[in-house]
């Protein structure tokens, strides 16, 4: 349970409360990379995470995004925490382009438009 | 282990005879010859073929045993070294209490035998074949070991070397079979005498089920199966002890501890055993107003009590009851002055060589017992040191308890949402579409792994959830869960699983032994083509020497070609639908699979999911 919470308490940080900028990058070209290098092995493939963050559709703005990429994150399970990407193993660009298609996927519908939700 | 020399039709003996009419045609030394010739003589007495001379054939006693013991089935993969327990079971016992349940490998009897034993509270009978048969189980002794599930095997064996009929009697065959998995069990014995194999038995149960509870193993000559029941040998009589409880000075300081306490949290792994272990978790909780933070390796306590949760690094009292690894927790509770409590049975039977037992961890108050059975005294302990005020507070503790608890569902209902309709099927919305299909029918999920159920599901009975693998082998959760649907099947339960596509590739082959015995169960295949886990660990490897991860896929996907998961079930008469990847057919297929199910059958959903 602890995990959980600790889990839940990070993806609320990264996939942020504050709406994004407009997302420069090319976000068919960043769904492509985002499925290549395994983005979504951790945080699903419409970036809802899973054992790693929320992404979308909210990601952090470009350039805490790419920050926290290079850096890596806290750990927070016991796989540890997000992997640090360096620029040769992905360019700014590219990680441009899986901002733009984070920044692409629709919102959720609410909690009580699903009936399976609701019981 | 002597035998009559016109004892019933001997195996062995029909082995021997075959093998000097072979060695006939071959050329041979003079004192070769010789011995052939004895042994052709013996072979050539009479053998009386309908049953011993006096008394009942030693195996027939010995299902008298296990029927003593309450062994409602053998798992077993048949084999030669058993045989005579195994005919004794269908023309002595008609093939009832225990009734025969065929498995395909070894790993599964034992894996079954342990998720039988988790719903229903007691073992079943599980027969293995000598050497090989004991390394197949090994891996799924090792889980029950970790788990502290009672496994009860009779290991069969050629223990007299003159009696090793050939090359692969002599493989087949060990002077200590139970050594190949002694580091993994809590007992075992090789008995020489059928007087001493009943013993034995009767003693292996009482070790079995005595917590801290665990597998056991008696090794059987297959000789001995054979020979006679003495005149006069009678089942020993069972009465089980009573299970260690906590030492009473040492549970009253535990419980003015916890009076005191401004935040207590309460941890447990495997407190609750029993039913009964469940309701005396909710009265502890109740009483002290602390949250519980469950571990989920048994059903410890209900998904949406309101006391469900808790924060063990605000906590300035712990208790620990049959925890797991508890270092971290201490560690930290020092630091800010926090007390910390442990209840177990952990350390009154413990092995060396496996890390089952953790780091050592700085308890504040051991107490060696059982903590379901401590329980009831500690309970009554806290009720004694509730003072006005004390309870004034626990009140109001479990008040904001409550509110947490209330705003973790909102959030896990929030979360849920997410990729609702994914395609590939968000896992959060497989356990819905389960959720919506089973929660007014008496249900019981028998896998592990399950974040999502936890979070959102209404667990409030033991038998709904039984934990995942105590040592975490990959391969326990298909024959676990139809071993507990076996369990569940005389109750009337609904058993589901969501089942781990790795783990099902292990050992396939119980599809087919959930078919062959009509054994009921939803397994809804949560296919996400790949060894995800370990996916994620070759991602952090390849990113801590600053190299690629385009190499996910090799070594760990399971595609290309994608896995028939209904294919393989229906071949094996199985009723299955799928591949699923689009949620909103996940549905009506859940739907008809309820209706096999219920009609008696198992039945397979291939879902294909998301990857966590």
């Amino acid at each position: 349970m602890k995990k959980i919470l600790t889990l839940l308490i990070f993806v609320q940080t990264l996939a942020g409360q504050t709406p994004a900028p407009p997302a420069a990058g090319n976000a068919e070209k960043g769904k492509a990379t985002y499925m290549k290098i395994g983005c979504y092995t951790c945080h699903g493939t419409m970036g809802q995470g899973g054992a790693g963050a929320r992404l979308a559709p909210n990601p952090l703005a470009a350039p805490a995004f790419i920050n926290y990429v290079r850096k890596g994150g806290p750990n927070h399970s016991f796989l540890g925490g997000m992997p640090a990407y360096s620029n040769s193993i992905i360019s700014d660009a590219d990680l441009a382009d899986i901002r733009a298609y984070l920044t692409s996927i629709p919102a959720p519908p609410p909690v009580k438009s699903i009936p399976l939700l609701n019981q | 282990m002597k035998k009559s020399q016109n004892g019933p039709v001997n195996r062995r003996n029909f082995l021997k005879g075959a093998a000097a009419g072979a060695a006939a045609f071959v050329a041979k030394p003079a004192v070769a010859a010789a011995q052939e010739q004895r042994a052709a003589v013996a072979a050539a007495k009479p053998a009386e073929v309908n049953g011993p001379e006096s008394g009942k054939h030693a195996s027939d006693f010995m299902v008298d045993l296990f029927k003593s013991l309450g062994m409602e089935y053998m798992f077993s993969m048949c084999a030669s070294s058993f045989i005579g327990i195994h005919e004794s079971i269908i023309n002595y016992a008609g093939n009832k209490n225990p009734e025969c349940i065929t498995c395909t490998h070894e790993e599964i009897s034992v894996a079954m035998a342990n998720g039988y034993a988790k719903v229903e509270g007691k073992p079943v009978l599980v027969c293995v074949h000598g050497t090989v048969g004991t390394q197949h189980a090994a891996m799924a002794v090792y889980d029950a070991w970790c788990d502290r599930v009672p496994i009860y095997m009779v290991l069969g064996n050629t223990i007299d070397a003159t009696e090793r009929g050939g090359e692969v009697a002599w493989v087949h065959s060990a002077q200590d079979p139970a050594g190949i998995i002694r580091d993994m069990t809590k007992w075992d014995d090789n008995p020489v005498s059928l007087a001493h194999f009943a013993e034995s038995a009767v003693r292996a149960y009482k070790i079995a089920m005595t917590p801290p509870m665990g597998p056991v193993a008696i090794c059987v000559d297959d000789h001995m199966q054979d020979g006679v029941t003495p005149a006069g040998l009678k089942v020993p009589k069972l009465a089980m002890p009573s299970p260690p409880q906590g030492e009473s000075a040492a549970v009253a300081e535990a419980a003015k501890l916890l009076v005191a306490a401004q935040n207590p949290v309460i941890m447990t792994t495997r407190a609750a055993r029993t039913p009964e272990g469940l309701k005396l978790m909710v009265e502890l909780a109740e009483t002290l107003q602390a949250g519980v933070v469950d571990a989920k390796r048994r059903m410890n306590f209900p998904t949406r009590h309101p006391l469900n949760g808790g924060v063990p690094n605000q906590a300035d009292v712990i208790l620990a009851l049959e925890a797991g690894d508890l270092s971290n927790v201490t560690r930290a509770a020092h630091q800010r002055g926090a007390k910390i409590i442990n209840i177990s049975a952990g350390e009154l039977f413990q092995k060396s060589n496996y890390g089952d037992y953790f780091r050592y961890a700085e308890v504040d108050l051991p107490i060696s017992g059982d903590a379901q059975a401590t329980l009831p005294s500690l309970i009554e302990a806290i009720k004694r040191e509730m003072t006005g005020d004390r309870k004034a507070a626990a009140q109001a503790r479990g008040a904001k308890l409550a509110e947490a608890n209330r705003q973790n569902l909102e959030r896990a209902r929030t979360d849920a949402t997410y990729a609702w309709d994914a395609n590939p099927i968000s896992t959060a919305r497989l356990s819905m579409e389960l959720w919506d299909q089973i929660k007014n029918e008496d249900w019981s999920l028998v896998t592990g792994w399950v974040n999502w159920p936890i979070r959102l599901w209404d667990f409030n009975k033991h038998y709904q959830y039984i934990g995942r693998a105590g040592g975490e082998g990959v391969g326990y959760h298909a024959p676990a869960s139809i071993g507990a649907a076996l369990a569940n099947k005389k109750h009337g339960r609904l058993t589901v699983a969501i089942q781990p596509d790795g783990d099902f590739m292990v050992a396939p082959g119980v599809l087919w032994t959930a078919a062959h015995h009509q054994i009921p169960l939803l397994m809804i295949m949560q296919n996400n083509k790949a060894y995800h886990m370990e996916v994620m660990y070759f991602q952090r490897q390849a990113l801590a020497r600053n190299r690629s991860t385009e190499g996910l896929k090799i070594g760990f996907g399971l595609d290309k070609p994608d896995i028939d998961y209904a294919a393989m079930a229906k071949s094996m008469g199985v009723a299955a639908s799928g591949p699923i990847s689009d949620p909103k057919e996940l549905g009506p297929a859940i739907r008809r699979g309820i209706e096999v199910v219920k009609r008696g059958e198992p039945y397979l959903i291939d879902a294909v999911t998301q990857a966590r």
